[in-house]
């Protein structure tokens, strides 16, 4: 039997084109993302530091995700044009922090919204709106706010540094707010401290957790989904490390083998907008869990040797970002050192011809910004979205990540929940 | 004769110290000669004007408000920017003939003495009703695409160096044709160091 | 003290929640994760109720809400709007107009949705607003104008989505401008509380991005000017605003937004091509000269010097 169903409370929609046996089983899985906005095209012909306005706009829960994927791209073509461009160590960390935040509020709003929500959903609790999660991510967009004037949509990442010019009044409250943000995972989200949470990781004692996180396992345990959703286990991190890991090996990996496959969108008679990501012609998962692997994360690497790449491993490498990523923010904070320039100008920018690259690690995984400029003005643009690797559509054979991991599930509902632990957003995937 | 009032007084005390100052020079002329000059007593002079400078500066404003206005005139025509600058060009070698004393004033007591005009005329000040209309002609000449933009005041130093040194020559007796005769070829080179391209 | 006598009121019950319609059009969701951030979001949640909404949890899918059109009080629009763009398969041209003609009031959320706002870039014959396409009043809801609101901004501010729903809460009528954004938001300007106001007034400009001190109008291309909006009065997030960032403000509530080159000032022989809203460009030369002869020295100097 074939089901279309339409996935809601994601960010935009998905269509899930089901196939199913007698028993309700899944056999086959279509993604499809039905809305495009021709961002790349609304790029071309701009001055290039527009696109620091215009990229952000491709996603408003990762936008600034974009910011700084466009912003490094710039940096790029500066340096692949023999211009010397300098960034402050200042200017870095403070793009560092407010990324970071980007990713923070971005699984606080999956793990309450989505996964404790659709996972209590379908055990018939749904709970009521997480309005304290809401509150602590508008806590930590205030926390970036602080540095990039505002979440959504800030523009203040420029070539040559950041436009902020911040002063101890700022990092003082940007600690502050860390605090309670730490103080909310630790009391709300793990129900422990972040050093038991690392040993429940390691003892395989997770589902002992108090926390609201605790009871998204307890869920998938009761619908028999903690194991489930397996993949490839291939993963890929381009941001920052370049790695990938095939069934446990490590590798160096580039960007070079990067490819998109248009083959089954709409232009070439397909039924989908989405292109694939591929790294040498296969699909790889990137995102938390990826980064975590790659970065021999204990906890999650001993969760990845028992489970694999299942629904467990995956939602708990996301929470650990979460945790991980504080401890970052602070260390960044603290570390701050003011008295270095926010802003080293670079020659103008109409000075400048020719190509480059930004990747960077979003919440979702690698996203990849690619352009030429010529004089300044973008000729081509093109942006490689994390969701394009994760929830890509490939064949029988050759099986997207998110695909391959529904396939199996006892029923759609839990096919399109395991879906779901890849965080999924439509309007990066079609941009 | 009709009573003036202060105003039209202060007007008059003007005209004639431009004159004075404009032949004599800022220091040769005095509060009393200006007063002699006009036929009042040097008491009653100051109830006018508190000090030689306060006058001074007073005239500079008022000559900057006379050129700014004709210019201000012709910024608001039809004209295109061609004819803007030769009809500005046209305009100041009038004032020149006519009221040289004006122009001479300009050139000889205001931009010669600059520090006289330190303290009550900082920078621009006093002559801002004049630049204000420039950079509008030139504001505006960039903006239609007849004038090519750059640095204001390179524009501004080409145009307004270009006609005081005229008017600075034709002063001296150097010119050995009237000035209005060089109007339009003057017209002609400032409008061509200016368009664009 | 404790009061004379004590009075033990409960909360006033409110048995009639407003019922809210959030649709999106075409969007990046960012007025969506805009309007998360409002902190007061749960006494707002008190007052209204959503029958659907994209991301928080509502009573009912875009499924069920296009199966049988439910009636509503407010209709929010986020994003752009083509007649052909589908949600749950059904084109907005059909949805969007069923639903609003259903509904008491209607909210144009973000600039998207006000005017085209950048979507439209990718398709200007077809994309527009739902009232508005640019500044031409030729949307689909023109025949409804009266009960459209436009809250402009790329996002909007969730502050003035809360305000408009407390006006509608309390039955008050609110006072509009020609683009019908609630005057009470929009009479500002982004300029108006920007803390580089004494460098405007000066005419001291950043001479670079990356400072405190400066203002960015005469060579980084701010708009604060010329755009309206409170953002330097209540500001983003409560703690901060692009201008205080030290980033030009884009105009992102103005119908043209997006304009282009946004990080440099346009002159026209170093005059900005653009004056501030309302000020003629005669007295803002005058004004502008007068103030560059002076140069106020603790304006040229950096604000706290030790720490740089
Ligand atoms: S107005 Fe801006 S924030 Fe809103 S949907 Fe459009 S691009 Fe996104
Ligand atoms: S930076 Fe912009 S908003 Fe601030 S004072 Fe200058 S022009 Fe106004």
């Amino acid at each position: 039997m074939i089901t279309h169903e339409l996935i809601e409370r994601i960010e935009g929609e998905a269509v899930l084109d089901f196939k199913t046996d007698k028993s309700g089983i899944v056999r086959d899985a279509n993604i499809r993302f039905l809305h495009f906005r021709g961002m790349e095209a609304i790029l071309e012909g701009r001055n290039a530091l527009d696109a620091l306005v215009i990229t952000p706009r491709v996603c408003g829960i990762c936008g600034h995700s974009h910011l700084i994927a466009t912003v490094k791209m710039i940096e790029n073509i500066y340096q692949n044009a023999g211009v010397k461009i300098r960034i402050s160590d200042k200017a870095k960390a403070i793009r560092q922090i407010t990324l970071s935040c980007e990713l923070i509020q971005n699984h606080i709003k999956w793990l309450y919204l989505i996964m404790l929500h659709e996972s209590g959903k379908l055990l018939e609790k749904e709970p009521k709106v997480a309005l304290k999660a809401l509150y602590v991510s508008s806590q930590v967009n205030q926390l970036c706010a602080l540095f990039s004037g505002q979440w959504p949509h800030s523009s203040y990442a420029i070539p040559g540094g950041v436009t902020c010019d911040p002063t101890y009044i700022e990092v003082m409250q940007a600690l502050k707010i860390l605090s309670e943000v730490e103080r909310f995972i630790a009391d709300e989200v793990l129900g422990c401290t972040p050093e038991a949470f690392n040993q429940a990781m390691s003892q395989n004692t997770l589902l002992s957790l108090k926390g609201d996180f605790g009871t998204v396992l307890r869920n998938f345990e009761r619908l028999g989904l903690l194991e489930q959703g397996k993949s490839h286990g291939r993963f890929l991190v381009l941001g920052e490390t370049q790695e990938i890991i095939v069934h446990l090996e490590r590798s160096s990996a580039s960007s070079d083998n990067v490819s998109e496959d248009i083959s089954n969108t709409f232009a070439e008679g397909g039924n989908t907008y989405a292109k694939n990501a591929l790294y040498n012609g296969e699909f790889f998962e990137t995102g938390p869990l990826a980064r975590a692997l790659v970065q021999e994360h204990t906890g999650v690497s001993a969760l990845h040797r028992l489970y694999g790449d299942s629904a467990v491993t995956r939602i708990t490498a996301r929470v650990e970002e979460m945790v991980s990523l504080c401890a970052h923010v602070r260390q960044l904070l603290t570390s701050l050192d003011l008295s270095q320039p926010s802003f080293i100008t670079p020659p103008s920018i109409e000075s400048i011809s020719g190509e480059g690259l930004g990747i960077i690690e979003a919440p979702r995984g690698s996203l990849i910004h690619r352009a030429t400029i010529e004089k300044g003005k973008i000729v081509s643009y093109s942006i490689i979205t994390p969701t394009q690797w994760n929830l890509g559509n490939g064949t029988q054979t050759n099986l997207g990540v998110a695909q391959k991991a529904m396939i199996g599930a006892e029923s759609i509902a839990k096919a399109s929940l395991l879906f779901r632990t890849f965080d999924v957003c439509s309007v990066c995937t079609t941009h | 004769m009709a009573r003036l009032t202060k105003e039209e007084r202060k007007v008059s005390i003007m005209t004639k110290a431009l004159e004075l100052f404009s032949k004599e020079g800022f220091y040769q002329t005095t509060m009393p000669s200006i007063a002699e000059k006009i036929g009042m007593s040097v008491g009653n002079l100051y109830n006018y004007f508190t000090s030689k400078e306060m006058l001074a500066k007073d005239l500079i404003l008022y000559i900057a408000n006379i050129l700014g206005e004709e210019i201000r005139k012709i910024n608001e025509s039809p004209l295109n920017t061609k004819e803007k600058i030769e009809a500005i060009v046209h305009m100041y070698f009038k004032i020149a003939q006519e009221r040289p004393e004006t122009i001479e004033y300009f050139l000889r007591v205001y931009l010669s003495n600059r520090e006289v005009f330190q303290n009550c005329c900082e920078g621009m000040i006093c002559v801002s009703a004049f630049v204000t209309e420039l950079m509008i002609f030139f504001e505006e000449g960039v903006r239609s695409g007849e004038l090519k933009d750059q640095e204001f005041f390179s524009a501004f130093g080409l145009f307004m160096g270009y006609l005081g040194g005229m008017v600075f020559i034709n002063g001296e007796k150097i010119l050995p044709k009237p000035l209005e005769s060089y109007e339009s070829s003057i017209s002609d080179n400032i409008y061509n160091a200016l368009k664009s391209n | 003290m404790n009061p004379p006598s004590a009075i033990t009121s409960t909360m006033p019950s409110n048995p009639t929640k407003l019922k809210i319609i959030w649709l999106q059009g075409i969007t990046c969701n960012g007025n969506t994760h805009s309007f998360l951030n409002d902190p007061l979001l749960g006494t707002l949640l008190d007052e209204v109720e959503f029958i659907h909404h994209p991301i928080l949890p509502a009573q009912k899918t875009l499924k069920e809400v296009v199966k049988k059109i439910p009636k509503s009080d407010i209709l929010i629009f986020e994003g752009a709007y083509s007649a052909s763009f589908e949600r749950a398969g059904v084109p907005m041209e059909t949805l969007l107009l069923a639903l609003a003609s259903k509904t008491k009031h209607i909210i144009a959320m973000g600039s998207c949705a006000s005017f085209g706002g950048i979507f439209k870039e990718g398709a200007p014959e077809h994309i527009s607003g739902i009232l508005f396409d640019k500044e031409q009043e030729s949307g689909p809801l023109r025949s409804m104008r009266e009960k459209v609101i436009t809250l402009s901004g790329c996002p909007a501010h969730p502050k003035w989505l809360s305000f408009v729903i407390d006006m509608i809460v309390s039955g008050k009528t609110i006072a509009v401008d020609e683009y019908r954004r609630p005057k009470a938001l929009y009479s500002y300007l982004v300029h108006n509380g920007c803390l580089r106001n004494e460098y405007f007034e000066w005419k001291v400009d950043s001479d670079h991005f990356g400072t405190k001190e400066g203002c960015l109008f005469y060579a980084q291309g701010c708009q604060g000017p010329m755009t309206h909006g409170s953002c330097n009065k209540i500001l983003w997030n409560e703690v901060s605003s692009k201008t205080r960032a030290g980033t030009p403000c884009v105009g992102c509530t103005e119908p043209t937004f997006p304009k282009s080159n946004l990080f440099s000032t346009k002159t026209y022989m170093s005059i900005p091509s653009e004056m501030p809203l309302g000020i003629p460009k005669r007295s803002y030369l005058a004004l502008a000269g007068a103030a560059k002869s002076f140069h106020i020295k603790r304006l040229e100097e950096r604000l706290i010097d030790d720490n740089a």
